[in-house]
């Protein structure tokens, strides 16, 4: 019996002692051994006591413990928040942690003030009792322990972890875990409100998914393609990233944002319809029970973004007319408009003869001003037209065989904010296309020059009946160069720049986006340069075809000299030199055969000059052309490793229609 | 005065002035009206020559128009006609508005050229500056005249005679302007039996100063206009639809401009390839929607039109083409189709029909183009074409003239008439036998052009000029 008491007295104290143990504290007779990391019991209690009390003295210990290593956390939290090494996140999650320990003071609180009030001894506490009572709070704090153990030793900030522990399957553990989850959810939740409705990253702790880069420019292309980005899509590395943003739904944020900076850019502020949407999307956002999971922002968002993209994509269509741009480029800067075409090149031809240092701007800028309006441009368009412009490259070395064909360049100028679209890759595609089309435009032209050239001098050559084999097969090479060319201009304008346009056009009404827009312009674009420049895969493809050009020049330059030659002996003998023929009639009154020996100075120099120079130049010509077709892949069958490229096959059949080669 | 062009190439003559508008002269009148009635309505004109509606349609319509000082549209074309009555009639007509009056010339006296070749061109001749003062102007107002184009038929006397003399006088005054022809070749069966003289006189200036000549076979329009269009008694108006029709999808391309073709050297060029044989054909499709009872057109596609515009039936010569080769084959194409189908179509086209069909001396084949179309003449077919074609069995209808000539003129008949106008005929009959074998040396050469030697033919030439 006197031991019987001894044991409740000493169970009173140990009580009473507990209560310093369950805050961290140490109690009269039990204390907290740092060597050992637990609480022991006083030795001579140790010694006295029941073995079973013993053991529910030292289990109920264990909450202790628990409470240490919590406050010892959170302790280490409030360093760090002092050395301002804490974001808003980890802040917030550490006073959810404290509003639960909070709620643990207030139990500890209550069963002390019962024990304290309480005058039966039956009903005062027990060690069994407190063993009770404490399961609950030990479960708690046990959870929230791991928790901090396991955020801690993987480094990765709470937010992930909170959100696996969150998905427990006992209720018990998951709410308490969707609650912290929450609380500490909420400074994200307000960095992607401030970010989706007003384009600005409020986060001066580096916690937002999406970042910036500081170190571009200040151009709409970096302003979309660059300045905000995830980190995540680039290195793969889903730090950073919270659980409840997938990624398709972080770039659906990003985008937002960015769209909300480029509107902003051009000038144009937001709807107020989206004010609405806003303070519908933040009371949604901010209320503490929703749950949070993957598809928390699906239906959240889907009314932003459609109201931003569409609002985005109107500014760029209808105020900033894209679409205008394009056909401006498609038909002036390719040279889609075989009228502009024509009329430029013949009218700049003048100019781009000379030499390359000693051309005019202005003069080339009245040409192509009168070319555009001789296409009768409707009146929008014509303001749109002020875009197409030209490029006058000159040599570092200044070289005065250089001519202004070699140095010029249609271009298109870009206006902001249409440089998202027009990046400087396609603008670079640009140029090389139309500086392709524009040299083939050029040898169409000469052809067509030359063309008739020969019609009308057919009926003046005529006297010179010896220049007709050569003007013959000349009249044929010229009509296998047309079929080439025509053939190739053709095969471009038809089947790939028209189709690839009314693709791109019968698209569009289902763009959604304005990355939608840019991917299915860029696509345009590299189809048409996948044909014209062959993708720039085969330099090869690019140099034989030049060469090819600039034959086609040369030979209209040589057909040229030619036909001037011609006629002007065909003008002499037609009108015969009058002087020289009363002698020579005198001569033939006295020998008949001296035809040839008095034969003009004109008369010579065109015998020696057609059967060497214009024959020998005629016969290269010919020569070449054949081989720089077959080398091109268009007059055989390609072997391996020969240029195997995109197009070939079709042109080539058009070529070769009839089976002429 | 003619074809003394000295300095032709030497003088320092910009060759490389911007060209594109044309100048349209018709000897055939009610063509012409027909023709221009068409164009207001593709150009959305109103017979007084204002717009219909203030829009841009795409079209550049100065290449056949120009605008007078009130905006008016007014056409870039001369009337000719040595009877009264049509240009009378166009006076007193809907589109009496629309015209220049200073540019409808009619003989004061009402006499006409009586179906003679001399009398049409003595007449022109004595005429001369009176209508190439309208000429003149004409060309003067167009700041980037690029050719003529002249509708008439070679047959009577006013559009060969007149013609022929008009087209020695364009060539000498504009040496460097592009002549087009849409000639009217006559039918064998005519009543007018010096016909075949008045034929192979103009034939011969067809061939030396025209650039190219849009061959309008009489036979093939009547029984298009029988067969296809089902008319009993095809009257000239149909026959006008069919002519101004084709006269202008031919220019479709020049008056809305697109991806090609969008002058008329380059749609010359891409048909000619030596200078002589230039005597092309044309056919269309779907030639039943210009029937005044049209009934409406299944939707069809491009390898419809494509095939529908080889078939004999829808090209107005009538020559055997399967006995011939094509130098070259046009296709321009009018409406809504799939342009990224025309390498699987014209393999197709090839693969069917043309598998031997061109000639042999070079590369060639189909060449498709698209026109854009004119929004008011949308009608109920989807897609149209318009076939231009050089093809060696065009040797057959110039031979037949030849041939016609010669049975005429062995007899001498009728030769006297000619003697009495002008002096061409004054002296001697060579005028005669010169056309003839002007004539007969481009059926030689079409021949020639159907081998593969055909790559040689300058030497031939040559070789027969040093006979000569």
């Amino acid at each position: 019996r006197e031991r019987m008491s001894l044991v409740r007295k000493t169970e009173e104290v140990l009580v009473a002692d507990l209560f310093y143990v369950f805050q961290g504290l140490d109690g009269t007779y039990l204390k907290y051994s740092v060597d050992e990391e637990r609480y022991q019991l006083d030795p001579f209690l140790s010694s006295t006591l029941p073995m079973g009390y013993k053991s529910l003295v030292l289990k109920l210990c264990e909450l202790g413990l628990v409470y240490r290593k919590c406050s010892a956390y959170i302790e280490e939290y409030e360093q760090l928040y002092e050395d301002k090494k804490l974001g808003f996140v980890d802040q917030s999650f550490f006073a959810a942690i404290k509003e639960e320990l909070h709620e643990y003071y207030k139990i500890l609180a209550q069963m002390d003030d019962h024990n304290k009030t309480c005058t039966d001894t039956a009903s005062k506490l027990t060690l069994k009792r407190v063993l009770f009572w404490s399961r609950e709070p030990l479960q708690h704090l046990k959870l929230i322990c791991t928790f901090l153990e396991t955020s801690k030793s993987q480094g990765e900030g709470v937010i992930t972890p909170l959100f696996e522990f969150s998905m427990h399957g006992n209720p018990a553990y998951s709410g308490l875990f969707q609650r912290l989850l929450f609380k500490a959810s909420v400074p994200i939740f307000e960095i992607i409100l401030t970010w989706v409705f007003e384009g600005t990253i409020q986060d001066p702790h580096n916690e937002f998914f999406i970042k910036t880069d500081q170190n571009c420019s200040q151009s709409h292309e970096d302003m979309w393609h660059k300045k905000y980005y995830l980190p995540y899509i680039s290195t793969g590395d889903v730090q950073g990233m919270p659980p409840f943003v997938p990624v398709p739904i972080a770039e659906s944020i990003l985008r937002i944002g960015k769209s909300i900076n480029f509107i902003k850019s051009c000038g144009k502020s937001l709807s107020p319809q989206d004010a609405k949407l806003q303070e519908c999307m933040r009371s949604e956002l901010l209320n503490p029970s929703i749950v949070i999971s993957e598809r928390i922002f699906d239906s959240l968002l889907s009314s932003v973004s459609l109201s931003i993209d569409t609002l985005l994509l109107d500014t760029i269509v209808k105020e900033f007319r894209f679409f205008d741009h394009v056909e401006a480029i498609k038909d002036y800067l390719f040279l889609g408009r075989d009228d502009f075409a024509e009329q430029f090149v013949s009218g700049v031809q003048k100019e781009l003869k000379k030499p390359a240092v000693s051309i005019y701007r202005h003069n080339i800028t009245s040409i192509l001003d009168s070319a555009v309006q001789a296409t009768k441009p409707r009146d929008e368009m014509s303001k749109i037209l002020e875009h197409l412009t030209f490029g006058i490259n000159l040599p570092k070395v200044e070289d005065k065989s250089t001519t202004g064909w070699e140095v010029f360049s249609l271009e298109y100028s870009i206006s902001p904010p249409l440089h998202a679209i027009f990046t400087s890759r396609v603008t670079e595609l640009h140029g090389q296309i139309s500086g392709i089309l524009w040299k083939v435009r050029r040898a169409c032209h000469s052809l067509n020059t030359l063309w008739r050239r020969y019609q009308d001098s057919s009926l003046s050559i005529k006297p010179v009946f010896e220049v007709q084999p050569l003007l013959h097969r000349s009249y044929l090479l010229q009509s296998q160069m047309r079929s080439f060319l025509s053939n190739w201009v053709s095969f471009i304008n038809y089947s790939v720049i028209h189709s690839s346009w009314k693709q791109f056009k019968n698209h569009t009404p289902y763009v959604n986006s304005f990355d939608e827009l840019i991917e299915a312009y860029q696509k345009w674009v590299e189809n048409i340069s996948e044909y014209v420049l062959y993708g720039n895969r085969d330099k090869r493809w690019n140099h034989y075809f030049s060469l090819l050009l600039d034959l086609v020049m040369q030979f209209s330059n040589n057909q040229e000299e030619l036909i001037s030659d011609t006629l002007l002996l065909a003008n002499e003998r037609k009108h015969p030199p009058a002087p020289q023929i009363l002698e020579i009639n005198e001569d033939l009154l006295e020998d008949d055969t001296s035809d040839e020996v008095h034969e003009t100075e004109l008369e010579k120099a065109y015998r020696e000059k057609l059967s060497s120079e214009h024959l020998l130049a005629f016969n290269k010509t010919s020569k070449d052309y054949k081989l720089l077709l077959a080398t091109l892949g268009l007059t055989r069958e390609h072997k391996d490793g020969e240029l195997v490229i995109t197009g070939v096959k079709e042109l080539s059949f058009s070529l070769n229609f009839n089976n002429f080669y | 005065g003619r074809t003394n062009r000295p300095g032709d190439g030497m003088l320092g003559r910009d060759r490389n002035d911007m060209r594109k508008m044309m100048c349209n002269v018709f000897l055939t009148t009610t063509v012409g009206i027909e023709f221009w009635k068409r164009m207001c309505k593709e150009h959305g004109i109103r017979p007084d020559g204002t717009l219909e509606e203030d829009t841009n349609i795409g079209d550049v319509k100065d290449v056949f128009f120009y605008q007078a000082d009130d905006d008016r549209y007014t056409p870039r074309a001369v009337l000719m006609d040595l009877e009264p009555k049509v240009i009378g009639g166009i006076k007193k007509g809907d589109y009496r508005g629309l015209f220049n009056p200073d540019n409808m010339w009619s003989a004061s006296e009402e006499r006409g050229a009586g179906n003679n070749w001399a009398s049409g061109h003595a007449q022109g001749e004595a005429k001369a500056e009176e209508i190439f003062d309208m000429i003149n102007r004409e060309a003067d107002n167009s700041d980037s005249l690029e050719g003529f184009q002249l509708c008439h038929s070679i047959a009577g006397g006013t559009g060969s005679g007149m013609g022929s003399w008009l087209l020695e006088a364009l060539h000498d005054r504009f040496p460097k302007k592009l002549i087009q022809t849409y000639s009217v070749f006559p039918h064998s069966e005519s009543d007018v039996v010096v016909q075949p003289y008045n034929s192979i006189l103009s034939l011969k200036r067809l061939v030396l100063h025209a650039d190219s000549v849009v061959v309008l076979d009489n036979a093939s329009l009547h029984s298009i206009a029988s067969n296809i269009l089902h008319l009993e008694n095809p009257d000239f108006p149909e026959l006008n639809k069919l002519i101004s029709t084709v006269m202008a999808a031919a220019t479709a391309p020049l008056r809305f401009p697109g991806y090609t073709h969008a002058s008329l050297s380059s749609v010359m060029s891409s048909l000619i390839t030596t200078p002589r044989l230039h005597f092309l054909m044309a056919g269309y499709t779907p030639l039943s929607s210009l029937s005044p009872n049209a009934q409406i057109v299944r939707k069809t596609s491009l390898l419809d039109v494509m095939t529908k515009l080889i078939q004999p039936k829808n090209i107005m010569a009538h020559v055997p083409l399967n006995r011939g080769k094509y130098i070259s084959l046009l296709n321009m194409i009018e409406g809504e189709v799939d342009m990224s189908q025309i390498w699987s179509c014209t393999q197709k086209i090839r693969d069917k029909h043309l598998s031997n069909a061109f000639i042999p001396w070079g590369p060639s084949g189909v060449q498709v183009m698209l026109s854009n179309s004119s929004p008011f003449t949308k009608t109920n077919q989807k897609v149209s074409g318009l076939m231009l074609a050089n093809h060696t069995s065009m040797h057959h209808l110039l031979a037949n003239c030849v041939r016609r000539f010669d049975t005429l003129f062995k007899r001498g008949a009728f030769v006297e008439n000619y003697r009495n106008h002008g002096t061409l005929f004054a002296e001697n009959l060579e005028e005669f036998t010169d056309s003839r074998e002007e004539v007969n040396s481009v059926v030689e050469e079409y021949k020639a052009c159907e081998k593969a030697d055909y790559i040689d033919y300058g030497k031939v030439q040559s070789l027969e000029n040093v006979i000569a």
